[in-house]
């Protein structure tokens, strides 16, 4: 395939649909908010797509090796077609059976794997609050209050919590905002005006 | 076990807004959660629902994550919402929708060139809410029900766009970022994790997990902060133990 269109056209195909997009939010011409809102229409069936292509990928992983027996496949093959088969059998998501498999067991399951993060947690703050220099003491002061001062036993400070969060947490926060969104700027000018290709394949010679 | 809980200014400062709409307002439901994160915000979702029951608001439940439509099931039979309400009329169910900021954006723009059915394979123009609601513009009120995904996609394509207002109820790992944007007044208020979900059923007069889940949460942080005490204690002893090995 020639360099014309393993290239250049791609990035003059970005650069036209973005600068489009960019025009059609500053302006009120009907035909400019008719093609972005096309546009916008199509990236969303193009997710779509892509949310059906992963799933194919993944069952093409796991079911050759549940097939030689790893019961992990086994699982993960199992759990995806339950409630697929469920929905052809029943020919609705909103069927007692499919309800009942989702919130007994999905729905508990779920959960109860996010809630072992809390003991992971906990053998975390084990270690990383060990007050060495007068930083981990700030932090290990803040942390305390925080974890205090937002539950009922702790309303005594939640005065103090509310002063964290509106005036250290916002702070700090608007500054990192602040700059990702100039950061963001500055590399969406670059991907439309076609200065940065690394989304582009290597081309031989390049 | 009942804890006096004090309402956090967030929690108060919403819920005013809600108290100032009209009967007949118009409120976007967004559940962008999962159900690892329901414990903390889905009892936000059914207060919210029951509030708005009895304040006569009509329902748009919509969701960008691909969890989300099984957990408005779960929050309409919590709520019983079927018999409470006409599907129709008080209710529509539009679902999943792909795309995340661009699926959001299409949305806001024309809800009926990127939305033909509902959940249930309803046309969406024959439902009789549906025929006055066009846009963003036609909505009083998101409620964003979220562990993460789709805050900033509802704020900057929506609320930043169109000015709808914007309610958060967050996890409290990501309240910590919906904050600022409430001192800002670009959110109208802010359920902080399970907390503000307690706070939030106290304010509408119901009672549920968020109001029961406060004890057990109260024992956890108290736990963590004895684990951070031990922790201290043991690391400063073994120090004396040994002094020059640090």
């Amino acid at each position: 395939m020639s360099v014309v269109l393993r290239k250049y056209a791609p990035m003059a195909l970005l650069g036209f649909l973005g600068f489009l997009m960019v025009a059609s939010y500053f302006s009120t011409i009907e035909i400019l908010g008719y093609f972005s809102r096309e546009l916008q229409n199509w990236s969303s069936i193009i997710s779509a797509i892509a949310l059906g292509f992963a799933a194919f990928i993944l069952l093409r992983q796991h079911v050759p090796r549940s097939l030689k027996g790893n019961i992990y496949s086994i699982a993960l093959v199992g759990s995806m077609g339950l409630l697929p088969i469920l929905y052809l059998i029943t020919g609705s998501t909103v069927s007692f059976q499919y309800n009942w498999v989702y919130q007994t067991w999905v729905g508990r399951l779920d959960p109860s794997m996010y809630s072992l993060v809390a003991f992971s947690i906990i053998s975390g703050l084990y270690r990383a609050f060990r007050v060495r220099n007068i930083d981990s003491l700030l932090l290990l002061v803040t942390a305390i209050i925080l974890l205090i001062g937002q539950v009922p036993v702790g309303g005594v400070l939640k005065p103090v919590v509310n002063w964290f969060l509106d005036v250290l947490n916002t702070g700090g926060y608007r500054g990192v905002q602040l700059g990702i969104g100039i950061g963001l700027f500055a590399y969406a000018l670059r991907l439309l005006i076609g200065i940065e290709r690394t989304w582009l394949s290597e081309l031989k010679g390049e | 076990m009942k804890l006096p809980l004090e309402i956090s200014p967030e929690t108060q400062k919403g819920f005013e807004f809600l108290e100032s709409l009209p009967k007949g307002s118009v409120i976007l439901m967004c559940y962008d959660y999962s159900t690892s994160g329901m414990a903390e915000i889905h009892p936000s979702a059914d207060a919210m629902v029951q509030y708005g029951m009895r304040r006569g608001f009509k329902f748009i439940m919509i969701s960008t994550w691909d969890a989300g439509p099984q957990l408005i099931e779960w929050s309409l039979q919590d709520v019983n919402a079927y018999q409470k309400m006409k599907y129709g009329e008080d209710f529509v169910n539009i679902g999943y929708i792909p795309g995340a900021s661009a699926g959001v954006a299409a949305f806001a723009k024309d809800i009926h060139a990127f939305i033909k059915v509902d959940y249930y394979g309803n046309n969406l123009k024959d439902l009789p809410m549906m025929k006055t609601i066009t846009s963003a513009k036609d909505i009083n009120l998101i409620f964003h029900i979220t562990t993460g995904g789709g805050f900033t996609d509802w704020l900057y394509f929506v609320q930043g766009v169109y000015g709808t207002p914007m309610y958060s109820a967050a996890v409290a790992s990501m309240a910590t970022q919906a904050i600022p944007y409430f001192k800002s007044g670009q959110i109208v208020g802010v359920n902080n994790g399970l907390r503000g979900s307690a706070e939030f059923e106290m304010l509408t007069g119901t009672y549920g997990f968020g109001q029961g889940g406060m004890s057990s949460q109260s024992f956890a942080h108290v736990w963590a902060v004895i684990v951070i005490i031990i922790g201290n204690v043991l690391f400063y002893m073994s120090k004396r133990r040994r002094p020059g090995n640090d």
